[in-house]
């Protein structure tokens, strides 16, 4: 469109005019947002990579960081970055069968199953109440004392064990809250993303006569089909990111620490700069693969994404 | 008579068509599911009305043996913390809501009007930079960004909005979406009679886009009240209700008097809830387009 710039350029005509005009318009409005992107994405990023390779105090170059890495793997089964990248795996796991799950069962709102406007309702409560909340009930419900205490100890005979502030447990805990509170969120998602499905061809598929499941298994989940792909491509790349509210539960003890809370504790709490940017380079040289993986895999790994 | 009849049995049909093993074992999950979670804050609501003693003593009961409703009042005062009480945390969880979500619209508002209206050079460079700062992560930036934030004062500071200020995200798609869909024949119109575009952006696009920013402004509101994070993060000593009432518990440990500390996390909710009963509609419309359009 704009391939008159550079011919009329020697001679300022009212056409040159106007599309100078238009661009100082245009890079006008969007000063803000680009102003915003270079310092807080570009800046950080290359700031990011360059203190990996800098000693927080002397400001020397080295591999200092790095070395506080792998001293760490090496410790084994103590090890916190170990513990914490086999809890992401674990939420990561748990977040693509969630999606799945939810995936299914968001045909049957979709459906108008009885009761599907009572339950909308109640699964959109994990987002209308903060996390803070969500965290301090079903921790309560949960500990000694508490009403799955008082079933067990009904069902087993025995006190419950320390379900929340102890080792093997902590974790799927707050794994089971992750499923609890997220499930009916992406429930109301992809119901949504099929309501938005042509209504002629649910009714097409009505005269040929097809039945509930074939119309949910050839028709509904087909055409969602490039909606779920991307959520669980987007989820797949962003695989070390994958994470529950482990501040609010066990501030990081009893092993539940994640890639997301070490990061937090490294840089907040302990503000090891270069640690946790040494890590998070190498997390980022890791996921790359995954990266081009998936393009490749895909092949049509959309250049664009519309809501 | 014949009516009754007929509606007796568009209801039995009714019924045998959700008759399928599908839509049972979606209903018994969906039930289960929902009463765990209303369960869990009737519980919460019983605790909340409890006395300190009967609640760490007996948790077996589920309606308490006195109805404390003065609980309520308690929290006011004894919510505390580092010297700020419960109407300093309000305030700033105000400030705090209100400024990043109406920075962030803006910017995200306007960046999205421009990709979708305007051709411009330097376009589709900008269309790719978005997408792929996006999609591609990039682990290890918290910790140059809290350098960043100690190093131009931002750290523990209002000025921490400047961050908000971001063009690009989900809300961008959305709203990009949201203006290819609006006719630039208003534009058109209101240019012949001599309006600049900074005009027609202000006085013709943006009033014709308020429905749909109104909505996600909601969910955003919400978004911004809930998030503990920034707070605990980066406004230590800015406690809001959310990050406040974290805080509380961890400092307060194990003395934490619980049915008082139920009453204030009931409370910390209702503000979200209201709002959510009140605008309803636009929310749930709000939410479900959020998901991606194939």
């Amino acid at each position: 469109m704009e391939k008159a710039l550079g011919k009329e350029k020697s001679g300022i005509t009212p056409r040159t005019k106007k599309l100078i005009k238009k661009h100082l318009f245009v890079y006008g409005m969007l000063l803000v947002a680009i102003l915003h992107f270079c310092v807080f994405y570009i800046y950080v990023n290359i700031d990011s990579f360059l203190i990996a390779f800098q000693d927080q105090h002397t400001g020397a170059w080295g591999f200092g960081n790095f070395r506080l890495f792998f001293d760490d793997i090496s410790l084994g089964a103590q090890s916190e970055v170990l513990i914490s990248l086999k809890n992401t795996m674990i939420y990561f796991v748990v977040l693509l069968a969630t999606n799945l799950f939810s995936f299914l069962l968001s045909y049957f709102i979709y459906k108008k199953i009885m009761l599907w406007k009572f339950f909308r309702f109640v699964f959109v409560i994990p987002m209308i109440v903060s996390g803070v909340v969500l965290v301090a009930v079903y921790s309560n419900m949960l500990t000694a004392g508490g009403p799955i205490d008082v079933i067990w100890r009904k069902l087993m005979g025995d006190d419950a064990p320390s379900l929340i502030y102890s080792a093997p447990y902590a974790t799927w805990s707050i794994v089971l809250f992750v499923i609890w509170t997220g499930l009916g969120m992406n429930i109301i998602l992809f119901s949504g993303a099929m309501n938005r499905i042509p209504e002629s061809v649910i009714e097409y598929g009505k005269i040929d006569g097809i039945k509930p499941m074939r119309e949910m298994f050839q028709i509904v989940l087909p055409l969602i089909a490039p909606t779920f792909g991307t959520i669980m491509l987007l989820s797949c790349i962003n695989v070390f990111g994958a994470s529950g509210p482990i501040l609010l539960f066990t501030n990081g003890m009893h092993e539940t620490s994640t890639i997301a809370f070490w990061m937090y504790e490294k840089v907040i709490v302990r503000q090891q700069f270069g640690y946790a940017a040494a890590f998070g380079l190498i997390l980022t040289v890791c996921s790359l693969p995954i990266f081009f993986l998936m393009r490749w895999l895909l092949k049509k790994l959309p250049d664009d994404i519309d809501y | 008579m014949e009516k009754t009849i007929k509606a007796k049995r568009s209801i039995k049909r009714y019924f045998i068509q959700q008759l399928t093993v599908g839509n049972v074992v979606a209903f018994v999950v969906f039930a289960l599911f929902a009463f765990s979670m209303v369960y869990a804050i009737a519980w919460a609501f019983m605790a909340s009305l409890k006395d300190h003693i009967e609640y760490t003593i007996n948790k077996n009961n589920f309606f308490p043996e006195n109805w404390r409703f003065g609980n309520y009042l308690e929290a006011f005062k004894l919510l505390n913390v580092r010297g700020n009480n419960v109407f300093n945390m309000l305030f700033n969880s105000i400030w705090l809501m209100l400024g990043q979500s109406l920075i962030s619209m803006a910017v995200c508002c306007t960046t999205a009007y421009i990709m979708s209206k305007y051709d411009f050079v330097g376009k589709k460079v900008i269309n790719f930079v978005i997408i792929a700062s996006m999609m591609i992560p990039l682990y290890g930036s918290m910790a140059s960004t809290m350098r960043l934030y100690m190093k131009t004062g931002m750290y523990n500071s209002p000025l921490i909005l400047i961050a908000s200020a971001s063009g690009v995200g989900s809300m961008f798609l959305i709203l990009r979406s949201y203006f290819n869909g609006v006719s630039w024949q208003y534009a058109e119109a209101a240019k012949i009679d001599g309006a600049n575009d900074f005009t027609i952006y202000v006085r013709i696009m943006l009033p014709i886009a308020m429905p749909a920013i109104g909505s996600i402004m909601l969910v955003m509101l919400i978004n911004a009240w809930n998030d503990y994070t920034t707070a605990i993060y980066y406004l230590p000593d800015y406690p809001t209700i959310a990050s406040g009432l974290y805080l509380y518990k961890t400092i307060a440990g194990f003395n934490v008097n619980m049915p008082v500390y139920f009453a204030g996390v009931l409370m910390a909710a209702v503000p979200t809830f209201i709002l959510f009963i009140v605008f309803q509609k636009q929310i749930m419309s709000s939410i479900t387009t959020g998901g991606l359009k194939g």
